[in-house]
């Protein structure tokens, strides 16, 4: 039985009255996440092009349902049970054991995607079936190079496993040759990323973790005081102004991945989303090391980052 | 230049009003905001401090141990450590932020520290890589 | 009716304040010009080494501001009359030559007086002026006049802007009627020079111990730099204890404190000069109180402190000032050079003790200190005359705070009217929602305090063109009564809803305009507090740049004015109820202490009868039958129509908060649930089953064995104790206070009733503090022969069919020795409950290291939680004696009366509240909130239920630590929310220097 079978046989033992799985897009080799019913189960893929994290989409799902999980995905929805925003009761969870996705943005500098009609993984490489014929590329040049760091390619929680359980890694080389930059070079660029970014706030809106109905950086739709008029919320920035501009987008990214600290996974969603390919996951793999090599904090625990009690230093 | 001082209500508020009272001098540019507990400092008001022309953020607490709500110190820390780390990260002058001990006696170290770090301010000169300028 | 306090330390401050906040009206009178006692000179307090000041002054101020509290300063009391209900006490008020009211407390004065005399807050090692205040956080903030230094040049008299110097005022005398009194007087330190061998007073670098606080302190001579007398940083210091203790030739008993303090001072002293080699000298070492034992091991392991088991025999100064210290040590006599030497100087009966007790009519004891009784350890020998302190007995803070407590619990049985500030007194309140912001000003001169250096009239027009303020003005002095009545006047006429008052420090003062507030019917929250004096005028000189500044601070307070909401008071129905986990000694005391102060209360004890180890207790040391007290205690108990007990039960369930809980306790006969507003966890400890020295031979058994035997009549011919079997350990690090005691009880038992038997002591420091040593001393002079030990090389106990020998080393032969005692008495650890961990769950309370329960503050909450409302009694606490006992009972009966005694609690609204429209329930908060203050709940709404976070405002603090984890800013603290605190920063920043 191949692994896809495996997963549909796993959806369809869950009795779940919801399904959250990938599903081929036609015209594309895209995969994307749908809400499927029971009895459609058999429309579901997966293949390493299953980027994105369904635990986002969990949140707005009420009943029992079943979802296909990567290992970040799995990071995501214990965090997310952790915080009160899932409860484990409801899910059912096929954990897959992944080996890295792709990076659409890479995989288009070798192929043009529109005549991709499916791919597999094949030892070390990416089998790419074309409309004629077949392409391999080594899967090493088109996988998100997130999935290289990856510390938990295998769910930590899960009700099925499909796959052998693979080893992670804790490896924060990249970060610390960046920190080895004098700190000039260090704001030069990121001054240089953040003058880019144009607010969208994309990399909230696909981020799991940041569900929060109104976020510290939006102006105010609530009242500063019992005096306040329409007017006054309207006009009443919580931290930054409305215009875009280096140092306000500056201050946005690290309040934003400050809030992220011992809570991010690591799926990489945010970076993914980001029509400016701002290097996002940087930071939040900074804020990770501290939180690892400063506080001795691991994910696993039960108690929230934030809620926890650190004793540091003197 | 520009210091704001986050002072917790019953150690470190305590303390620079002891440093007034024993009329110690320090530079002008110190102004503090009273809270109740260095553990109540939100770092998103530093950040905002920063932003409107701040030159020096110091967070004042009680010493490890001695918190009046028993914990709230260690948070300050905890949280402080993760900005501080950040803003290094992103290459921001992180010596701007600064997290200080001071009990209600430590008028002097107040008063001492509060100098001190003027000084390194004056040395780094104006903060301008937050300052928001319209 | 109301209560006299004598003495304003930190006992008679705790003491009126119990009794102040359970409503009872307190006289305090201190002979001083100001409260704060002792605990006001030290630096740092054992064993958590907090700063002193830091945690003392926040009550020095709550003192100051009670309602029911008058301090009667620079006094004595000079006579009583009556019995105990109805006593007149006559008070001589020596005069301060400065006006009560009309001082500020600027301290103008004392910067001008020309006078040099010495100052006795640091023992005399610097200056204070003739008119002075004795320390800055001193309360009253009152400066007074010294007539002995003061030379009448005016100068005080002419630059007071207040006009309150006044050098004719007159001594007087105020008659009261009081109901009960406490005496809490303090002790005395010992007068070093009385040993003349140590050179104090001769020799320069011989100082005190409290001479050496002082110099550790910042607010001491050298500003907390360790310094000799030649200003040469000492780099090796000797400490010397037992000074004026344990002493036949000044005082024989021991006490109590100086082997703890002398440890802080070492590890203090390591702090300041990191290269300093510190030794002390101690006969033994007597750090037994909660946490000690681990404070010394630390202070040896980490800090390398050197103890040394050995007796100085003299100090000889050399001509460079080093000192040569000659001692001895297990037989041997050495020297040895330092060049500071710090005598550990003990506590003596208070000088004026004797007075009191013949104006009193007490008796004292045969050291001078007040005479009580081991099962009323706060009752003096008069009735409606209690103590509290040192004034018994040589104590530590935490002793006397919980002294104190009890002695406010004994105290208020005579006071029968409890009278709370009303909320009719103040008009109905107007409703300011809905109207825009209305701000005014107010910039106090502080004489010339503030105005000297901050252009305040250029303030006052600078805040008139801030937005929304409708008024502002100057005023001499912002908290003069006139003042009061001009900020009311300004608050009808310009319908002002926010008032900003540019002035002192809010840590004094705020209480006083918020009250102006609620005169005029404005919510007192609508008050916001500007310090431009302690953190602006005193600490710049250059007058443009402190205005600069100033209006910098005025206008974030005004910012934040802007956003200021009115806030209601927090109020709970108090359910005048309380349970008390636990029937033994603790359990029954507070049970029946409470029924004399008119509350109800449930006992659940989990055994089928009452007492506790209290069964197991035949005598004690000063020869008192426990067992007649304990049936004499039961009887009480469960006679009284207050008390509900249920045995053989345990407490299933507790829910609810401070004031209002619901409790379901499962009892043979079923589930009972009942209500109250409190808790008293007293649910005891145990005696360690050891697992050492072959315990389980019927020849080796336990002191509380032993003690049963003797009380069988088998009494042993030879008998060798070993101490610390299970304490001081590895395991259990702690020491257990008790044992020495105990085994010097059974020995002197033994001794009485066969006076040929053989008792052998085996020990690593004999522990008998404070008027216990003498029962050391008499037990060493029947004959009981007492060996040191050390852990390194302890004692074997072999065991040889039915014999046992033991084999120990002795110090002074230098060779080991066996023993074959007929028994071997093992003085066992006291070990916590095994069911602490259970109760711990279930009232959401904390265990410390060893399993002992965990109060909210070693020094000055040692009986309560950190949780509001449930309280901590008896040897749950840690292990202790008797009286010990019965004294920490009386203490968390005295905390719960400052609740039970109300129909409403009435809090402070500076709390925590959650904006559910924010909130999605994450939980961040709940778990990091240190007093579980916030939980999850369900919220109907149209389209369903929401879960949000929502606090118990009834336990929160309003630290918020919760409202800096949010990340969503969800929950804020009212009075600092987020956007109050964004917009003073903002508005902080605006005006460049």
């Amino acid at each position: 039985m191949n692994e896809i079978e495996k997963i549909k046989d796993a959806l369809k033992s869950s009795n779940a009255e919801k399904i959250v799985a990938f599903v081929r897009k036609e015209s594309e080799p895209r995969e994307v996440l749908k809400v499927l019913s029971p009895n459609e189960v058999d429309k579901i893929s997966f293949s390493p092009l299953s980027l994105n994290n369904p635990a986002k989409l969990l949140m707005q799902i009420n009943g029992k349902v079943a979802v296909v999980a990567k290992g970040c995905d799995s990071m995501a929805i214990r965090q997310l049970i952790k915080e009160g925003k899932l409860k484990r009761e409801n899910l059912f969870i096929v954990g897959i054991s992944c080996k890295g996705v792709v990076d659409y943005r890479k995989l288009a500098k070798f192929v043009n995607l529109s005549e991709v009609n499916d791919v597999e993984l094949n030892g070390n490489d990416l089998v790419l079936k074309l409309k004629n014929g077949e392409k391999r590329i080594p899967f090493l040049e088109v996988v998100d190079e997130n999935c290289l760091y990856c510390g938990h390619p295998t769910p930590v929680i899960y009700d099925v496993l499909i796959g052998e359980p693979r080893e992670g890694k804790r490896d924060f080389s990249d970060i610390e040759q960046f920190e080895r930059l004098s700190r000039e070079e260090r704001w030069n660029y990121w001054i240089s990323q953040f003058e880019r970014c144009i607010r969208c706030h994309a990399c909230r809106s696909v981020c799991p973790l940041c569900y929060c109905e109104e976020c510290m950086v939006d102006p105010s739709n609530l009242a500063v005081s019992p005096m306040s008029t329409p007017e006054e919320k309207a006009s009443y920035p919580r931290i930054l102004g409305k215009t875009v501009n280096a140092r306000d987008n500056t201050i946005y990214h690290l309040l934003r991945v400050l809030h992220h600290a011992g809570r991010c996974v690591g799926c990489g969603e945010c970076e993914r989303a980001c029509p400016m390919e701002l290097p996002l996951r940087m930071l939040e793999r900074k804020l990770e090391k501290v939180v690892v090599e400063i506080f001795g904090y691991d994910l696993n625990e039960d108690i929230p980052f934030f809620s926890k009690l650190d004793i540091v230093g003197d | 230049m520009k210091i704001v001082t986050f002072a917790c209500n019953w150690c470190s508020y305590a303390g620079a009003d002891l440093a007034g009272v024993s009329r110690l001098k320090y530079p002008e540019d110190v102004r503090i905001v009273r809270v109740m507990c260095s553990g109540m400092v939100n770092p998103a008001w530093i950040l905002r401090a920063f932003r409107q022309g701040a030159d020096g953020v110091v967070i004042t607490g009680c010493h490890p141990g001695d918190c009046h709500y028993m914990v709230g110190n260690y948070y300050a820390k905890k949280r402080y450590l993760l900005l501080k780390e950040l803003m290094k990260f992103v290459g921001f002058e992180d010596e701007r932020l600064k997290l200080l001990w001071a009990s209600a006696s430590e008028g002097k170290k107040f008063a001492e520290e509060m100098d001190s770090f003027k000084k390194l301010i004056e040395q780094l000169g104006e903060q301008k890589q937050l300052r928001w300028t319209p | 009716m109301s209560v006299l306090v004598v003495g304003g330390g930190i006992a008679g401050i705790q003491a009126s304040l119990d009794l102040a906040e359970s409503g009872v009206k307190v006289y305090l009178v201190e002979k001083l010009p100001v409260i704060g006692g002792r605990m006001s000179q030290l630096d740092k307090t054992f064993p958590t080494n907090d700063c002193a000041m830091c945690i003392l002054s926040p009550k020095l101020n709550e003192v100051a501001r009670h309602e029911n509290i008058e301090i009667i300063n620079n006094a004595d009391v000079v006579a009583l009359e009556g019995s105990a209900g109805n006593f007149k006490v006559k008070i001589r008020k020596r005069p301060l030559y400065v006006d009560r009211e009309k001082c500020t407390g600027c301290g103008v004065c004392a910067t001008l007086c020309p006078v040099n005399a010495v100052d006795e807050y640091n023992e005399g090692m610097n200056f204070r002026s003739a008119i002075f205040l004795r320390y800055p956080q001193a309360v009253p903030k009152v400066f007074a006049i010294d007539k002995s230094k003061c030379i009448g040049c005016g100068i005080c008299y002419n630059a007071c802007v207040a006009k309150a110097v006044d050098y004719n005022q007159k001594e007087e005398i105020v008659e009261l009627n009081v109901s009960s009194i406490i005496l809490a007087p303090g002790g005395r330190l010992f007068d070093a020079k009385k040993r003349g061998e140590y050179g104090y007073g001769i020799y320069k670098n011989v100082i005190t111990s409290i001479q050496f606080e002082r110099l550790l302190s910042a607010t001491g001579p050298f500003e907390g730099h360790v310094y000799r007398s030649d200003g040469k940083v000492p780099k090796r210091i000797a400490i010397i204890q037992c000074v004026g203790s344990r002493d036949e030739k000044t005082n024989p008993y021991c006490s109590s404190v100086c082997c703890t303090y002398a440890t802080k001072h070492a590890i203090l002293a390591k702090e300041h000069i990191p290269d300093v080699e510190v030794h002390i000298f101690a006969m033994d070492v007597r750090t037994f109180g909660k946490g000690f034992e681990e404070y010394a091991n630390r202070a040896k392991k980490e800090y390398g402190v050197i103890y040394h088991k050995a007796r100085v025999a003299n100090i000889m100064e050399k001509k460079d000032g080093n000192l040569l210290i000659k001692y001895e040590k297990d037989g041997h006599s050495y020297e040895e050079e330092f060049d500071l030497v710090v005598l550990s100087i003990g506590f003596e009966a208070n000088e004026e003790l004797r007075k009191y007790s013949e104006i009193f009519g007490i008796d004292l004891n045969e050291f001078g200190f007040v005479l009580t009784d081991s099962f009323a350890p706060i009752e003096t020998s008069k009735p409606g005359i209690f103590v509290a302190g040192v004034a018994s007995e040589p104590r530590d803070i935490p002793e006397s705070v919980a002294m104190a407590s009890a002695s406010a619990a004994k105290a208020s049985e005579f006071a029968t009217e409890r009278s709370f500030a009303k909320k009719e007194e103040f008009p109905p309140e107007r409703n300011v929602i809905g109207e825009a912001p209305r701000i005014g000003v107010f910039v106090c001169h502080c004489g010339v305090n503030i105005a000297s250096t901050v252009d305040v009239v250029e303030l006052a027009e600078f805040a008139k063109t801030l937005e929304n303020v409708v008024f502002a003005d100057h005023v001499l002095f912002a908290c003069s009564a006139d003042t009061q009545e001009k900020i009311k006047r300004a608050i009808n006429d310009y319908e002002l809803n926010r008032i900003v008052v540019a002035a002192c420090t809010p840590r004094t003062h705020e209480p006083l305009f918020k009250r102006t507030l609620m005169e005029v019917g404005l919510n007192p929250y609508l008050f916001e507090f500007v310090n431009i004096r302690e953190q602006c005028s005193w600490v710049h000189t250059d007058r443009a740049r402190a205005t600069e500044k100033a209006k910098a601070l005025l206008s974030a307070g005004v910012a934040k004015a802007k956003l200021l909401e009115p806030l209601q008071f927090v109020e709970v129905e108090v359910v005048k109820k309380a349970l008390i986990i636990g029937g033994g000694l603790a359990g029954m005391v507070s049970a029946l202490e409470l029924a004399k102060q008119g509350i109800e209360s449930y006992i659940v004890e989990k055994e089928s009868e009452l007492g506790g180890n209290l069964r197991h207790i035949y005598y004690t040391i000063d020869g008192k039958n426990p067992q007649e007290f304990l049936k004499r205690l039961i009887k009480e108990v469960e006679s009284n129509p207050k008390i509900k007990v249920f045995k053989s039960s345990v407490v299933e369930s507790v829910e609810g908060f401070v004031g209002n809980y619901k409790s379901k306790i499962k009892t043979p006969n079923g589930v009972e649930e009942v209500r109250h507003g409190a808790v008293i966890v007293a649910t005891g400890a145990r005696e360690y089953k050891p697992k050492e020295f072959n315990y389980g031979h019927p020849k080796v058994i336990t002191q509380v064995e032993l003690e049963e035997r003797i009380a069988k009549g088998e009494v042993p011919n030879s008998v060798l104790m070993i101490q610390c079997v299970g304490s001081r350990n590895e395991e259990r690090p702690y020491c257990s206070r008790i044992c020495c005691q105990v085994a010097i009880k059974n020995a002197l038992k033994i001794k009485e009733l066969n006076p040929d038997a053989e008792v052998f002591v085996l020990f690593r420091d004999m522990r008998t503090y404070g008027f216990l040593e003498k029962y050391y001393e008499k037990a060493s002079k029947q004959g009981v022969v007492f060996v040191h030990y050390t852990p390194e090389n302890p004692p074997k106990v072999n065991v040889n069919g039915e014999e046992v020998e033991v084999e120990f080393y002795d110090e002074i032969l230098g060779e080991n020795l066996i023993a074959k005692p007929e028994l071997v008495v093992l003085s066992a650890a006291t070990v916590p409950n095994e069911d602490n961990e259970i109760t711990s769950k279930l009232l959401k309370v904390p265990l410390d290291a060893n399993g002992f329960f965990l109060e909210a503050h070693p020094k000055l909450r040692p009986v309560d939680f950190s949780t509001e409302g449930i309280f901590l009694a008896g040897i749950a606490h840690s292990p202790r004696l008797i009286p010990e006992t019965i004294s920490l009972s009386l203490a968390s009966v005295s905390r719960a009366m400052t609740l039970l005694s109300k129909d409403k609690l009435v809090m402070d609204a500076n709390k925590a509240e959650v904006t559910k429209e924010r909130c999605d329930a994450c939980g961040i908060c709940v778990k990091a909130c240190p007093v579980n203050a916030i939980e999850i709940v369900e919220f109907k709404t149209r389209t369903g239920v929401e879960l949000k976070a929502s606090v118990k405002k009834a336990v929160c603090l309003g630290c918020g630590i919760c409202s800096a984890s949010c990340p969503k800013g969800a929950i804020v603290v009212k009075g600092f929310t987020f956007d109050q605190i964004k917009s003073a920063v903002d508005n902080l920043l605006e005006v460049v220097v």
